[in-house]
């Protein structure tokens, strides 16, 4: 897995890239979670680049949206191709997590 | 009729990906059921990992996947202690991120994504998942 932050604005934008699988969260687990849930921030993650995700994936994404809620910061998730959507809506995670539309919801939901 | 024999590491699960492009060309199947077929053996294998001694024991996993009427078929066969997946009870999460317990999603998603399922436990212990795929 590959990962991409740039600030813009006071939102932190991490963009995940390759698969969410047991092997890609073994090795982007502590990165994400040092960038995502480590201090107060208003976190977006782009997911258009994430090819799969299973639950160890989802696992990653709502500790770190947990410590955010907790620290006062703010999460919001993107970019998921239709496949990763269903997982995220089956799972019940886009019930707790803002998942927007477009970078640009995203962006405005970060900031809000 | 397709298989894999696979270690039980994390590791060698970075055969899966390849090993379903190469059934997917196989069965001509699409890329929804492949990330549907791929979901289930990775939920199932984390499973395992998790849950069982099949790490300590060392004994490949056996994954065969095949044409049935209807669908495909996934058999996965493991030779550590039986974890019947039937025995477990699951469900989406639920309420607000702040009290969610985080975990037992993986056996849901399986659930989910899959048409049938059945377990038989060992030795070998079998779980079978079956995935429609429109004719």
């Amino acid at each position: 897995m590959e990962m991409k932050v740039t600030q813009l604005g006071n939102v932190k934008k991490i963009a995940l890239a390759g698969r969410l699988d047991l092997l890609g969260a073994q090795g982007i687990d502590a990165p994400f979670t040092a960038q995502a849930a480590a201090v107060p921030a208003r976190v977006m993650v782009d997911l258009s680049r994430v090819d799969f995700m299973a639950s160890v994936g989802l696992r990653i994404l709502l500790t770190a949206a947990k410590a955010q809620k907790k620290l006062g910061g703010g999460f919001v998730l993107f970019g998921a191709n239709a496949m990763i959507g269903t997982v995220l809506v089956n799972s019940g995670v886009s019930l707790m997590v803002p998942v927007a539309a477009d970078e640009a919801a995203a962006l405005a939901a970060a900031q809000a | 009729m397709e298989s894999l024999s696979l270690l039980p590491t994390v590791e060698a699960t970075a055969q899966l990906a390849p090993w379903l492009r190469h059934c997917a060309n196989v069965f001509g199947i699409s890329r929804e059921v492949v990330f549907q077929i791929n979901l289930g053996l990775e939920e199932w294998i984390a499973n395992l990992l998790t849950h069982t001694r099949l790490t300590e024991l060392g004994q490949p996993l056996q994954l065969l996947l095949e044409k049935v009427p209807d669908g495909l078929q996934l058999s996965i066969e493991d030779q550590a202690e039986p974890f019947d997946p039937m025995q477990v009870a699951v469900s989406p999460l639920s309420g607000s991120v702040d009290d969610t317990q985080i975990g037992g999603q993986g056996l849901h998603l399986i659930r989910i994504f899959c048409q049938e399922l059945s377990y038989r436990p060992g030795p070998p212990n079998r779980l079978v998942l079956f995935y429609h795929v429109p004719a």
